[in-house]
């Protein structure tokens, strides 16, 4: 597949040169895709059991389990999903952050949630709901590192929910602000 | 003084637009300012941060309590301490750090802080859980729980002054921005006013400056009708009376007779200019007044045919009335009589001896029509559209004696009767001249 496109790709008329160098990594980034696709379509077939700590724990609608009713996640697994940097400010902090993490929507995808809401709880018993279209419309990222550093429990971690706050500006509003969970420990989906 | 009113005129006009703009740029300026003081929402969720803290030191006391009684497991202790510790590094964080700062209790906190990390071995029981530190660690989460409350206060307290303060700014804003409004819409009202008014008195003085070239125009054409309408005829008398001076006794008595006979034509011939310049100045000064009463068709051409053959025996005029024309129209018959009397005039006067001129009535929708058709030398196709126009003259009715204001006192008399006066001509070949009346 990947082969048939280069080739379509070194077809391509002069005037597109400048974009031809961009899609050089094209193969790569098929190829990391596939990758990628196979991680989750193994998910898929089958959710693996956590062998380190829990970190996440997944209830509700969702059709991938591997404890009772629940999906639970530990560091190991959610590296298994693409890794995802977002730049952006926040309201707690100076300055602009770079985040390490996954993408929601990809860890949903995962676990086959099905639903309008994600109620997401933490450490702190914070809970606020956060509308499914969210994860969907933006590329809100389940953030496990700031700045390079790994988010601790005792400051935001172990993760963060974070949103591409610099990107959109509808984003920039306080209705968004209170949906970025940091400690984030449990989603229920409804 | 006219040239001062201008002055001012346009001194008020600049002031105002400048002050159009001026307040428009202040209301939008406020309007902006305003727009992003409601986007900051800073110390809106201060007091919440630190209320949680304040909770976190309060279960962790809570926790650490139940745990020595032997109800709480050692991992619960250390999920509520993990959570103070993210609390308070929360307030220690940029904007936060700041806000409490401002408030005074950055180092207080720091310290509590300190203290509470201190003896983290303590509370995780990484150390023999000794009966003083476990006092120390209770009167630590006292000390710090007291400095949170008090925090707390103080941040509900400056919240609600800049609350109150920002509320007092945003209501002046508005209202400068109301008033600003209003200033903008009385402004536009005046600008439009002037604008309109300028406008207006530019179209007042092009229709001037149109009419002063219109009278420019006639007064040039009436001089040239003068020097040669009227001085022809004054100098044929004039050479004439001069003959009879010089050789009065010379003359026989048929000379006489024929001098007496063109100085008597001439002298007509002016009466009859004085009386058609007379009646277009009346016209114009709308002493004309219309009397209508129904007047047979037929007798009204009789008429105007005898009286033109008075002055042209010589000459063939043919009548024709179609068969749908009404025996009767109810109009003014002098007025009527005058505008046929002038077309028939012209239509002998521009045509060979040897022609006939007809007049023909029909009857056309709610109109009846009267036609003058004659057969002579016609008007030049660039000319027609000026050929109403008061004291204007063909150039091929050059040869021919004629003021130039027959027509155009027709063509307003056929107004003034509710009618309209039109013609088609071609150059050589001819013209028919047509009075279109209302047929009541």
């Amino acid at each position: 597949m990947s082969s048939v496109r280069i080739r379509k790709l070194r077809a391509v008329k002069e005037t597109e040169r400048g974009r031809f160098h961009a899609l050089a990594f094209f193969p790569t980034v098929v190829l990391t895709m596939m990758l990628a696709m196979g991680a989750v379509s193994a998910g898929a077939s089958e959710l693996p059991s956590p062998t380190g700590e829990v970190l996440l724990t997944v209830t509700g609608n969702i059709g991938q389990t591997n404890d009772g009713d629940r999906a639970l996640f530990d560091r190991e697994m959610l590296e298994t999903l693409p890794s995802q940097t977002l730049e952006t400010r926040t309201v707690v902090t100076d300055g602009v952050k770079t985040f390490d993490g996954v993408l929601m929507r990809d860890l949903l995808a995962w676990v086959e949630a099905e639903g309008e809401t994600v109620t997401a709880s933490a450490l702190n018993d914070y809970v606020i709901e956060i509308p499914m279209e969210d994860f969907h419309d933006f590329d809100v990222v389940a953030a496990t590192h700031m700045d390079g550093e790994r988010l601790s429990p005792r400051d935001k971690g172990p993760l963060w929910i974070v949103y591409p706050r610099d990107d959109h500006e509808e984003l920039q509003d306080i209705r968004y602000d209170y949906r970025w969970v940091w400690q984030l420990i449990q989603l229920e989906i409804e | 003084m006219k040239r001062r009113h201008d002055v001012i005129a346009y001194a008020v006009s600049g002031i105002a637009i400048l002050a159009f703009a001026v307040v428009l740029v202040f209301a939008l300026w406020r309007l902006l300012e305003t727009e992003s003081e409601m986007r900051r929402n800073e110390g809106d969720n201060m007091l919440w941060a630190i209320s949680q803290a304040q909770t976190a030191t309060l279960l962790l006391d809570a926790t650490l309590a139940r745990r020595a009684g032997g109800l709480e497991e050692g991992s619960e202790v250390e999920r509520r301490y993990n959570v103070l510790l993210s609390r308070l590094n929360l307030l220690s964080q940029g904007p936060q750090a700041r806000y409490m700062a401002d408030l005074g209790f950055a180092a207080p906190l720091a310290e509590d802080a300190r203290a509470l990390r201190s003896l983290e071995d303590v509370i995780l029981e990484k150390a023999g859980l000794l009966e003083a530190p476990a006092t120390e660690v209770h009167f630590v989460l006292d000390e710090l729980e007291r400095d949170l409350g008090r925090a707390a206060n103080e941040s509900m307290v400056a919240h609600w002054d800049r609350t109150g303060a920002r509320l007092d700014r945003q209501r002046e804003a508005i209202l400068q921005v109301i008033v600003s409004i209003l200033a903008i819409l009385a402004l536009g009202v005046f600008l439009s006013v002037t604008m309109l008014r300028a406008l207006a008195q530019r179209e007042h003085m092009r229709r001037t400056l149109v009419r002063e070239q219109e009278v420019a125009e006639i007064y040039r054409s009436f001089v040239a009708l003068v020097s040669h309408q009227f001085r022809t005829p004054l100098a044929v008398i004039d050479s004439s009376m001069q003959r009879l001076q010089r050789q009065g006794d010379g003359l026989s008595r048929e000379d006489i007779q024929e001098r007496a006979r063109r100085t008597r034509t001439e002298v007509q011939g002016l009466a009859r200019l004085v009386d058609t310049t007379l009646d277009a100045i009346r016209l114009e000064g709308g002493g004309i007044s219309v009397e209508a009463h129904d007047c047979e068709i037929a007798q009204l051409l009789e008429r105007v045919r005898e009286r033109q053959l008075a002055v042209t025996p010589e000459r063939s005029i043919t009548l024709s009335i179609a068969d749908e024309v009404p025996p009767y129209i109810r109009t003014d018959p002098l007025l009527v009589e005058q505008i046929l009397g002038n077309l028939l005039s012209n239509a002998l006067k521009y045509s060979p001896e040897s022609e006939s001129v007809s007049l023909n009535v029909r009857a056309e929708g709610h109109r009846i029509l009267f036609s003058v058709v004659d057969s002579g030398i016609g008007i030049p196709q660039d000319e027609q559209n000026r050929l109403f126009s008061r004291f204007f003259r063909a150039t091929s009715a050059a040869g021919t004696r004629g003021a130039g204001i027959g027509l155009s006192i027709s063509h307003q008399l056929a107004g003034v009767l509710g009618g309209e006066l039109s013609f088609e001509s071609h150059s050589g070949l001819g013209s028919s001249f047509t009075l279109a009346l209302p047929n009541s």
